[in-house]
C-alpha cells in the first residue's frame, strides 16, 4: 500500500458498504475531474490526488475481493494473464459489470501525458459500448499500435475491420452467393480432371 | 431522413412480401383513421419495418385478412387484424414527420421551405393527437431534434456525437417493446445502431447537397471536405462504407440475441439485404434512385 489508509483517502469508514464506498469514490472522481482543472496553475496537484483516489479505491475493492465473497466476481471475458495485475482493474470489472458511464468517467480522469495502450483499449471498448463506433475504432487502432503484440487488443482492431469489410450481411446481386457458380462448376471438373490424370485415368478426354 | 429501412424485394419469397404489404396497408389506414387524409402521406419503409418488428417480438399473432384499399380499389388486398402495433407506429410516425418538417424550415429559406410551411398546420393538428396519445414519447422526440439542433448549431465534427441523438432515440423507441430487462438491453443496443445507420445513411445521402449549400455536414466536418474537391469526396464515400457497415453488423449482432416469433425471414432480409443494398445505392451516389424510389405508395 503506496498510500496511506485508503478509506481515509475516500473520507468514509472501514464498514462502509460497497455502494457507499462505489459513491464515495464517484463523488471524488469527479471533484478532481482534470476538466475542473483545464489551464488552471494547479493542475498537476489535481492530477497527483486523482492517482491517490484512483489507487485508494482499486486497494480496497481488491482487498474485500480477497476477502469473501468471491462468487459473485465475474473475471474478465477473454483477457489475457496481465489483466489481474493490470492498473486498470477496477476499470475493467466496472466495464465488465455494464457500469460503461463509471467507467468512462475514471478512464476520463487518467492524465493525457501516462495514458498507455491499455488505456486506448479499454477507452474503446467503452465508446464500443455506448456504440460509438468511429472513435472505438480509432481508439483500438491506438491501442494495437502501441503494443502490437498484445492478443486482446488485435482481436477487438481485427473484429471491428471485419465488421467495417463486410457489415456481416450476405452479399447482394453477388453471383457467388449460392457458394457454386457455373464458373464454380467449370473450374471444380477442370480440378477433377487433372488430379485424374495424375493418377493415369481421365475425366475429361479433350483436355 | 425516411424511407432507407426497405425490403429487398427480389429475395423475398410471395408470402412474405404479401405478410410485409399487408402490414403496409394497414398502416397507411390507420394513420388515416387517426391523423386523417393528409396523415396517409406520410406512410413510409421505416415506420412499417417499426410495426413488423414490434409484431415480430409479440407473443399473440393477430393474423391477417382481406380488404381493399382506397388507392387501389378495384383490387383486394392482404390486410392485417387489428394490434397495438399498428396504431403504435402511426403516433411515432406522426409526431417523427411534424418534427421533421418543422426541421425542414429551420433549415431552408423562405422561398424553400414555403410548400412545408403549407404542410405545416397538418402536421401540427396531427401532432397534437399523437401527443396526447403518446406523451413520453412525444418528449422523447422533441428532446432529439433539439439535441440534434444543438449539435448542428456547434459545428461538431463528430461523426459519433452527431449520430448520438437519433441513436438515443431508436434506441429509446425500440425498447419500448420490451418485455423483461434482459430484452430491453437487446432492444436498445439494436435501436441504437439502426438509429445511428439511419442518420448516418441519410448524411452521406446528403453530403454533396450540404457541401453546395454549405449546411451541416458530420462527414464533411470530420473529414475536411471542400466544395469541387471531387477526389476527397470519392474517399468520403468509400470511408462512410465503413462506418455505415459498422452500424449494420451492430445491428445484426443484437437481432441475433433477440427471440423473433414470427417474420424472421422478412426482418432478415431487411437488414440483411435491403437495407445493403440501399447503402450501397446510397454510397455510389446514386441520390436520384433513392430519393424518387421514394414513392412508397406504389410498393
Amino acid at each position: 500500500m503506496s498510500v496511506n489508509d485508503p478509506y481515509k483517502v475516500l473520507g468514509i469508514n472501514p464498514n462502509a458498504t460497497d455502494d457507499e464506498v462505489k459513491a464515495a469514490y464517484r463523488e471524488m472522481a469527479r471533484k478532481y475531474h482534470p476538466d475542473n482543472y483545464t489551464n488552471n496553475p494547479l493542475s498537476e496537484l489535481a492530477q497527483e490526488k486523482m492517482q491517490e483516489i484512483n489507487e485508494a479505491y482499486d486497494t480496497i475493492v481488491r482487498m474485500r475481493r480477497q476477502g469473501g465473497n468471491s462468487g459473485s466476481y465475474t473475471g474478465a471475458p477473454g483477457g489475457n494473464a496481465s489483466s489481474g495485475n493490470s492498473r486498470y482493474y477496477d476499470i475493467r470489472n466496472m466495464i465488465n459489470a455494464g457500469r460503461v458511464l463509471d467507467a468512462e468517467m475514471l478512464l476520463d480522469g487518467v492524465p493525457a501525458a501516462s495514458r498507455d495502450a491499455e488505456w486506448y483499449f479499454l477507452k474503446g471498448s467503452v465508446l464500443y459500448k455506448k456504440g460509438w463506433l468511429e472513435d472505438a475504432y480509432g481508439h483500438f487502432n491506438t491501442a494495437c499500435r502501441m503494443d502490437p503484440s498484445n492478443m486482446e487488443y488485435r482481436t477487438a482492431f481485427n473484429q471491428m475491420n471485419q465488421q467495417r469489410q463486410t457489415g456481416g450481411y450476405r452479399p447482394v446481386g453477388n453471383p457467388n452467393t449460392g457458394g457454386c457458380s457455373g464458373c464454380d462448376v467449370c473450374s471444380g471438373l477442370i480440378c477433377a480432371d487433372c488430379c485424374c490424370e495424375c493418377f493415369g485415368g481421365d475425366l475429361i478426354p479433350c483436355c | 431522413m425516411f424511407g432507407y429501412v426497405r425490403i429487398y424485394k427480389p429475395d423475398l419469397k410471395v408470402a412474405e412480401y404479401e405478410h410485409y404489404q399487408g402490414i403496409y396497408c394497414s398502416l397507411c389506414k390507420q394513420l388515416g383513421k387517426r391523423y386523417g387524409f393528409f396523415a396517409r402521406m406520410t406512410l413510409s419503409y421505416d415506420f412499417t419495418f417499426l410495426a413488423l418488428f414490434r409484431m415480430a417480438l409479440d407473443d399473440r399473432c393477430t393474423g391477417f385478412q382481406k380488404g381493399r384499399c382506397l388507392f387501389n380499389p378495384l383490387k383486394k388486398r392482404t390486410c392485417c387484424c387489428d394490434n397495438d402495433h399498428i396504431p403504435f407506429a402511426a403516433d411515432a410516425a406522426t409526431l417523427l414527420v411534424y418534427y421533421k418538417l418543422k426541421d425542414n424550415i429551420a433549415d431552408e429559406g423562405f422561398w424553400k421551405s414555403l410548400p412545408t410551411r403549407f404542410l405545416l398546420p397538418f402536421a401540427a393538428h396531427a401532432r397534437k393527437k399523437a401527443q396526447k396519445r403518446q406523451p413520453e414519447l412525444e418528449e422523447k422526440i422533441r428532446d432529439c431534434m433539439e439535441k440534434q439542433a444543438a449539435l448542428e448549431k456547434a459545428g461538431t465534427a463528430s461523426i459519433d456525437a452527431a449520430a448520438e441523438p437519433t441513436a438515443q432515440m431508436l434506441s429509446y423507441l425500440s425498447a419500448i417493446a420490451a418485455r423483461d430487462e434482459k430484452e430491453r438491453r437487446i432492444l436498445e443496443r439494436f435501436g441504437y445502431c439502426l438509429g445511428r445507420w439511419i442518420y448516418l445513411i441519410d448524411a452521406v445521402d446528403d453530403l454533396e447537397k450540404d457541401l453546395e449549400e454549405g449546411s451541416y455536414n458530420p462527414y464533411a466536418l470530420s473529414r475536411g471536405l471542400k466544395v469541387g474537391d471531387t477526389k476527397a469526396l470519392e474517399e468520403t464515400r468509400r470511408y462512410s462504407l465503413f462506418t455505415l457497415n459498422a452500424c449494420l453488423a451492430e445491428c445484426l449482432a443484437a437481432y441475433n440475441l433477440l427471440t423473433i416469433r414470427r417474420f424472421d425471414g422478412i426482418l432478415r432480409n431487411i437488414l440483411e439485404q435491403g437495407m445493403p443494398s440501399v447503402q450501397k445505392q446510397v454510397v455510389a451516389g446514386w441520390t436520384n434512385g433513392i430519393k424518387k424510389g421514394e414513392k412508397d405508395r406504389s410498393a
